[in-house]
């Protein structure tokens, strides 16, 4: 372990040592003889209960030959089990029992979720039980959901914007594409057999690489008792999936290859820029996944110079940045619709503002106070409708910790302009980035674009 | 921070149609000083104050279409004559208030959602921001461009296309034909005198209604109201938007490359607030159900099949029959044989009991949010009467069999298609009517 690790380790140990004093008093955490972690939140404001199972899952665990198929796992999810003989019954035990479901995929979690009457938490629970440990994945199920995941992607790749984004995460990723490529390849999806199905649940589902949540009108006491009894003899894996299949390191961006690059879409109507830089971790610079969401949050206030530049001088139609935590780096996003009549000048404005990132004056003390004020009160809006913040939960489980989240407004309210000025100058200003616009054929031609890069020169 | 792009199993944006709300016998209405209220005591921190002006598309001319959008957003983000945009903006971050201004084809709405230890300081912006806007040259350009540029994305986008075809087609020559939002060609002739203008003569207490939805009490609130809104002048009675049903069966069909086709179908439905309202939404979920097992889960022709009951043109809502499919020939029987079957042998009495269970878990659910109750409160009063919100509960504990296939009999009659993909993939006979 090297120094830089330590200091990680060292602060994802002070953060777990003080989760319980910020966990609210409804969230209640518990870990099976099994490994499967138990987090029961508890809201009587409806008579309804949300179970949901998520997954260390996703498209961070596929190599090529896999891309797409933890989605399709999803869809498969919902079809015949041990106890249900097919998809069909499955759906007409949904309506029995009145649930609204769900399940979705991201690149380091899988979800699933149903949402009932919370009388019926017990079928609930045993439902959900059946789909996770014992899925039948019928050749003839599995056949028909091909064309079905597939399609969900054709309808991605009908927005105007899904070249710009398909190219980009090529540029970005490298070749661990895949890693970072949620909706996956066509032919990997519609090629897929039942015996890959199978290599994913031996590989990854297990108890202990997976948190249940049960969240509304229940009590902790009761919950417990049948989760135990429902969930308690899924035999746990005796490894750790991803130490036994490790995620490789993406490897960072290299200023030699060709970052840059002009896409047309004859569907796209106007103009749209997106860069993008290899970010922190929650493995590796945990302070600064924190730090990446205050720079974000100062820089999307009205009154900020990034804001007033760019958008009230009418360079920028619409203008963001953000960050996406992750534990297998997380990438720093900033998209643009560059205002046609103003489009040169556009890139010149931003390309100036990138670089004053780190002036002393670029943002107030004022304004990083309400980028923090600004994040804590997202967490409580966050946590008004029960049913979908439990996604968020489960999103902070797979990308960082529980404890981190529960942590997270106390540790933001530590940041200060020294560790946004080191922030940027980390990750930012004069690193690496992905660059790429979006035109279609005719803008292309009048606008005279070829270089994106002469762009900001 | 979570802001992530995901896939999920089901397709959510097509199947959270409007659901009602749970009765809690806590939603209240209060004329006060001339100005409707309808308010909802809830025990959760977020609360949601929307100012809800009828009228809609009818308020607007064809040319004028964006225009009242343009003014209730420039009045709510463009700064007051007491505090710039800046300011406000900087307030309002601090505050986490957040301030919105929506329009739809019957009403357009101011929205403030905050924090329940914020509502003081939150409503007095947000009176500020509807009294005394500054409605400023400068603000008005940058958002103009912002407009027109959403406009045109708008036209990009399949699905809001698609809409924008059957729509069209549908309403054309009537006020639901407008676009709230305004067209890259309308938006482009607005001036600033124009919004101010339009946005002077605009609300008053015979066009608006109240509605809060939050973990506030009466008298703080109506002390609030006090020295605010009950200020509105009684203004103008709002004006009810023309409207066409569906006739006569037709098909539009527009080329557009893409990786799969957009189909929509629309007929003719109830008036929510009609006897045949709910009847009809309930029928229409199953047919959901009835889609997408046999569409999606048997066939394997779509990812995204759906049924819905469109209430949002109050006065002529319409059934939305919607696939996105590589196949469409054969979808399209399929989705005309589904209903056909339908109309031949009725629902069983195992999805209508099987239904009533699956509506009161999506009931709840909006139940959940504020922002949500709010938005169904103030759609139910536009469309005759709040308490439809609370009555839909037993009205759906009461359907029977026999009045739901008779209510869905009666109006699955013309289909108006809409095609936009590939146009050497269909051709107009393959726009399916329904048996006689």
């Amino acid at each position: 372990m090297n120094k830089f690790s330590l200091i990680c380790f060292a602060l994802l140990a002070a953060l777990s040592a003080s989760a319980q004093d910020r966990q609210p008093s409804n969230i209640h955490l518990t870990k099976l003889s099994n490994g499967l972690e138990v987090l029961v939140l508890e809201d009587n404001s409806v008579p309804l209960v949300t179970v949901e199972i998520a997954v260390k899952n996703g498209s961070f665990t596929e190599s090529p030959e896999y891309n797409g198929l933890s989605h399709l796992y999803e869809h498969m999810f919902f079809k015949a089990n041990k106890d249900i003989p097919s998809q069909e019954k499955y759906l007409e035990r949904i309506q029995e029992l009145g649930i609204s479901f769900n399940g979705t995929t991201n690149t380091e979690r899988v979800n699933y979720f149903f949402t009932l009457g919370s009388d019926e938490v017990t079928e609930g629970l045993q439902f959900l039980n059946s789909a996770i440990r014992y899925p039948l994945f019928l050749e003839k199920e599995m056949k028909n959901e091909n064309p079905v995941v597939d399609g969900e992607f054709q309808r991605a790749e009908s927005s105007p914007f899904f070249p710009l984004f398909n190219k980009f995460d090529h540029k970005m990723w490298g070749d661990l594409y895949s890693r970072k490529n949620v909706i996956g390849d066509h032919n990997i999806i519609l090629t897929c057999t039942t015996e890959k199905m199978k290599v994913i649940k031996d590989k990854y589902y297990y108890p202990n690489n997976s948190i249940l949540v049960v969240a509304g009108n229940i009590k902790n006491d009761d919950i417990l008792k049948k989760v135990t009894a429902i969930f308690g003899d899924w035999k746990a894996a005796d490894f750790d999936p991803i130490q036994k299949w490790p995620i490789p390191e993406i490897k960072p961006l290299n200023p030699a290859d060709s970052l840059s690059f002009v896409v047309t879409s004859p569907n796209a109507r106007v103009p749209a820029l997106e860069i993008a830089w290899h970010g922190p971790d929650t493995r590796n610079d945990i302070k600064n996944t924190l730090v990446a969401d205050v720079f974000s949050y100062i820089l999307s206030q009205k009154n900020s110079k990034f804001q007033k530049s760019l958008v009230d001088q009418g360079y920028a139609l619409n203008l963001s940045i953000n960050y996406l935590t992750q534990k297998y780096v997380g990438p720093i996003q900033l998209f643009m619709i560059p205002n046609p009549a103003k489009f040169e000048e556009s890139f010149k404005v931003l390309k100036q503002q990138i670089d004053q990132f780190d002036s002393p004056d670029y943002y107030t003390d004022e304004q990083i106070e309400t980028a923090k004020i600004k994040l804590a009160n997202g967490e409580k809006y966050s946590s008004e409708v029960t049913s979908e913040y439990i996604h968020t939960l489960t999103f902070w489980w797979a990308s960082a910790s529980l404890p981190y989240y529960f942590n997270y407004v106390n540790e933001i309210n530590k940041i200060t302009r020294a560790d946004l000025n080191a922030y940027v100058q980390k990750y930012i200003k004069g690193k690496p980035c992905v660059k790429g616009l979006l035109l279609n054929a005719e803008q292309q031609k009048t606008l005279n674009v070829k270089n994106v890069d002469a762009l900001f020169n | 921070m979570k802001n992530i792009l995901s896939f999920s199993a089901t397709l959510c944006c097509l199947i959270l149609v409007s659901s009602p709300i749970f009765a809690q016998n806590t939603t209240k209405e209060i004329n006060f000083e001339g100005l409707k209220i309808i308010y909802k005591k809830t025990p959760k921190q977020v609360i949601t104050a929307s100012l809800f002006v009828k009228g809609g598309t009818a308020n607007i001319t064809d040319a004028q279409q964006g225009l009242e959008v343009m003014a209730l957003n420039l009045a709510l983000d463009g700064g007051t004559k007491k505090m710039n945009k800046d300011d406000f903006a900087a307030k309002a971050d601090k505050l986490g208030t957040s301030f919105a201004a929506s329009g739809s084809a019957d009403y357009s709405t101011m929205t403030m959602t905050c924090l329940k230890e914020n509502f003081g300081p939150s409503w007095e912006m947000f009176n500020n921001a509807i009294f005394e806007p500054a409605m400023d040259e400068s603000e008005f350009k940058v958002l103009k461009d912002q407009m027109i540029a959403q406009a045109k994305q708008r036209e990009s986008d399949p699905d809001t296309y698609l809409r924008k075809m059957a729509t069209e087609a549908l309403f054309g020559g009537t006020d639901y034909a407008k676009i709230p939002e305004g067209t890259p060609a309308t938006l482009e002739t607005i001036t600033i005198a124009d919004v101010k203008n339009y946005y002077q003569n605009l609300l008053g207490k015979k066009k608006c209604y109240l509605v809060v939805v939050g973990n506030i009490e009466e008298k703080d609130l109506l002390q609030n109201v006090k020295n605010s809104l009950a200020k509105l002048p009684a203004g103008q009675l709002a004006k009810t938007p023309t409207f066409k049903s569906v006739t006569t069966a037709d098909a539009i069909i527009k080329d557009r490359t893409l990786a799969t086709n957009y189909i929509l179908g629309t007929m003719n439905a109830p008036k929510y607030n009609s006897v045949d309202g709910p009847l009809f939404d309930f029928a229409i979920r199953i047919l959901y159900d009835r889609y997408f097992v046999e569409l999606r889960t048997k066939r394997s022709l779509s990812y995204a099949p759906a049924a819905s009951y469109s209430k949002r043109t109050i006065q002529q809502p319409v059934a939305n029959l919607y696939i996105t499919t590589i196949d469409p020939k054969q979808s399209l029987l399929v989705m005309t044989d589904i209903i056909n079957s339908i109309k031949k042998d009725g629902f069983t009495e195992k999805e209508v009991k099987d239904k009533k269970k699956s509506f009161l878990t999506r009931y709840y659910m909006t139940n959940e949010s504020s922002a949500a109750q709010a938005s169904q409160l103030g759609f139910c009063e536009a469309s005759g009467n709040w308490k439809l919100f609370d009555e839909i509960n037993t009205k759906i504990s009461l359907v029977k069999l026999a009045d739901l296939n008779k209510a869905f009999n009666k109006y699955m009659t013309v289909i108006d298609w809409a095609y936009l993909g590939k146009q050497d993939q269909v051709a107009k006979e393959d726009f399916k009517q329904l048996a006689k």
